[in-house]
């Protein structure tokens, strides 16, 4: 290897990453500024940060967000997990088939899924509203969550539930003292990336709402169609840290497991 | 009163799809006894101590532990622990947590302090005093290995199953705690049940030892009689007698004392020698048979060299390896009849032999050692 490659692979990597976070940053820049449309610097304030707590349009659609993605996290990751056990401990007729088919709905188009779950839905006579924006989060999420428990599941050694067995442990308490624990960051990282998936959806749950179930998403596309306001700036920064923060914690928590 | 046995196999079988694993075994084992099961990978010495475990389910078969039939019941009602090969120690819990793993269930009902005394001692038993706060992953390869036979221990089991424990520690270690195991075992006087693939582990901590292949035992005895006198030819080989030979009986003959007739049988091998060996009951003139030497049995001198044994031939060394304190030689005795003899390697300074240099070997009729089959 010749010694330029060091600054070579360097100068890659600042492209790189201008190219993914230019953008985020020219965002987080102009909404810590008072000017309305102007594209220059003119003095730091928080004054569209408050206006967005402020903003009753938004809080509403923080709290439907946050009304489908708690629950979505919660169930999409107990599926997922047992799904997990499914494929990955037993062995039974498609399982194979099963798990191919898995991986579809993480590779198809949003919009063909929320399509086909709209179709869906009204075919079944359901309402829109809240509660499909929920079923169709969870339907997209159990790909994920089970994925990301399997690959926990395939690093556990199998002799240390035999072992827990053959100190006296029935199958029940194995689970819960031996499998559960080793399995958690596994399962806690499927619930932590599972969140900003419901959180930040709009294509899907563009399909799937109904009147007065808009999402965070949905209502920032809403406003935009009225011009940009820097107030989208600063809710923009807000969407695009927090869920970041949440997702380094779960990959965190994933590489600390042992 | 009669002695109930630890454990007992029933033509126990057990198959994996078309593979049979463990076929048609029997077995008993005494209260206190140092057993191994000794075979190469895949023989069924692994599924044989699972099975008594109850990790298995046998197709066919009684298991007994302590006379009573164990066939259906889980590991978890069952009175033996194991100590698994690569340790199983649960990564998620220290040292203490782990031995008092099966204290603390339930059914038990243990208090507290008295299961930290308990953790405490059995520590001690393996040399590992203060580590109750200490994880898994901060343990050596050796010290790991004693926690799960001290987790296993600490519940008094009547029977400890050991899969290859030392498997993953290094010669020098493995020696030490061979010596350990055997001091443990005797301390605590419990049934070992020990898998293991390397004889000499075998050999030197065993009170009786199983020699596996394909599923069943090609002989059970104490290790004297497995080294000295393998029944078949699979044991002498892999006892290391690898100098096998076979012929026909060509002559029988007492030994001329009245009081112990032992006869002497004289066997021509098939590339045309006559070999003089001690005799078995039911043995036939014209039967066919196969023997086997050690190769430490094998004296070799140079050919001008006055000496006597019951058999001895001339041949030519054909390679010479040097281990250290012995020296291996190969000398042929005709085309395609090697033999492998082991000498002390100040012998073979002394001769300063050399390839391809003629000599005379021999050994005496009672190294033959004759074979089953």
């Amino acid at each position: 290897m010749s010694r330029t490659t060091p600054r070579l692979m360097l100068f890659g990597c600042a492209i790189l990453y201008m190219f993914m976070y230019a953008p985020l940053l020219v965002l987080i820049v102009f909404s810590l500024t008072p000017t309305k449309y102007g594209v220059a610097w003119e003095g730091f304030t928080l004054k569209w940060y408050l206006a967005v707590f402020n903003n009753e349009n938004i809080r509403d659609a923080v709290k439907v967000s946050l009304m489908v993605a708690i629950p979505c996290v919660l169930i999409s990751t107990a599926i997922g997990t047992i799904t997990a056990f499914a494929l990955y401990r037993y062995k039974f007729l498609g399982r194979e088939l099963f798990q191919s088919v898995l991986y579809i709905p993480l590779i198809m188009p949003d919009l063909v899924i929320g399509i086909a779950l709209l179709l869906f839905y009204t075919f079944i006579n359901l309402e829109l509203g809240i509660f499909t924006i929920l079923l169709a989060h969870i339907s997209f999420s159990i790909p994920l969550t089970t994925l990301v428990v399997i690959a926990r599941m395939q690093r556990i050694d199998r002799t240390l539930e035999d072992a827990a067995m053959d100190l006296g442990a029935d199958e029940w308490t194995t689970m819960r003292k031996v499998t559960l624990p080793l399995l958690k960051p596994g399962i806690l990282a499927a619930a932590l990336l599972t969140f900003p998936w419901s959180f930040n959806d709009f294509v899907v749950t563009f399909f799937v709402s109904g009147v007065g179930s808009s999402t965070l998403p949905l209502r920032v596309y809403s406003m935009i169609r009225l011009g940009v306001s820097p107030m989208i700036n600063a809710l923009g920064t807000l969407i695009v840290v927090i869920p970041l923060i949440v997702v380094i914690i779960g990959t965190q928590l994933e590489k600390r497991s042992v | 009163m009669k002695r109930v046995p630890s454990v007992e196999l029933l033509s126990v079988t057990k198959r994996f799809g078309d593979v049979v694993a463990v076929d048609d075994l029997s077995l008993t084992i005494q209260e206190g006894e140092f057993f191994s099961l000794l075979g190469s990978s895949g023989c069924g010495k692994t599924t044989t101590l699972r099975l008594i475990g109850g990790l298995e389910q046998p197709d066919d078969g009684e298991i007994r532990i302590s006379g009573e039939v164990v066939n259906d019941r889980p590991p978890y009602e069952r009175s033996s622990n194991i100590v698994f090969q690569n340790y199983a120690l649960f990564p998620h819990l220290t040292i203490k947590d782990n031995i008092a793993f099966g204290l603390r269930l339930k059914s038990r009902r243990i208090p507290e302090p008295q299961i930290a005394e308990m953790v405490a001692d059995v520590l001690r038993l393996v040399h590992l005093e203060g580590f109750e706060a200490r994880r898994p992953h901060q343990l050596s390869g050796g010290q790991q290995q004693r926690i799960a036979l001290a987790r296993a221990l600490v519940l008094r089991p009547k029977v400890l199953l050991l899969d290859e424990p030392l498997g993953a520690l290094d010669r020098k270690l493995r020696k030490a705690m061979q010596v350990e195991l055997r001091r443990i075992q005797k301390e605590v006087d419990i049934t070992f049940i020990y898998v293991t693939h390397d004889q000499e582990e075998a050999m030197s901590m065993s009170d009786r030892v199983a020699v596996m292949r394909h599923g069943i035992f090609e002989q059970i005895g104490t290790p004297r009689e497995i080294f000295q006198s393998p029944q078949t030819r699979f044991v002498a080989d892999f006892m290391g007698a690898s100098n096998i030979f076979s012929g026909k009986v060509v002559s029988l003959s007492a030994d001329g004392s009245q009081r112990a007739p032992i006869e002497t049988i004289e066997i021509e091998t098939e590339p045309g020698f006559r070999v003089i060996s001690h005799g078995i009951p039911d043995v036939s003139s014209g039967a066919s048979i196969s023997f086997s030497i050690r190769p430490e049995t094998v004296q070799v001198f140079p050919r001008d060299w006055e000496w006597s044994a019951d058999n001895k031939f001339e041949g030519r060394i054909v390679e010479k390896l040097y281990l250290g304190d012995v020296t291996e030689l190969e000398v042929e005795l005709a085309e395609r009849a090697p033999i492998t003899c082991r000498i002390q390697s100040r012998i073979d300074q002394k001769f300063d032999f050399k390839e391809d240099a003629p000599v005379s070997v021999g050994w005496n009729a009672e190294d033959c050692n004759l074979l089953r089959k």
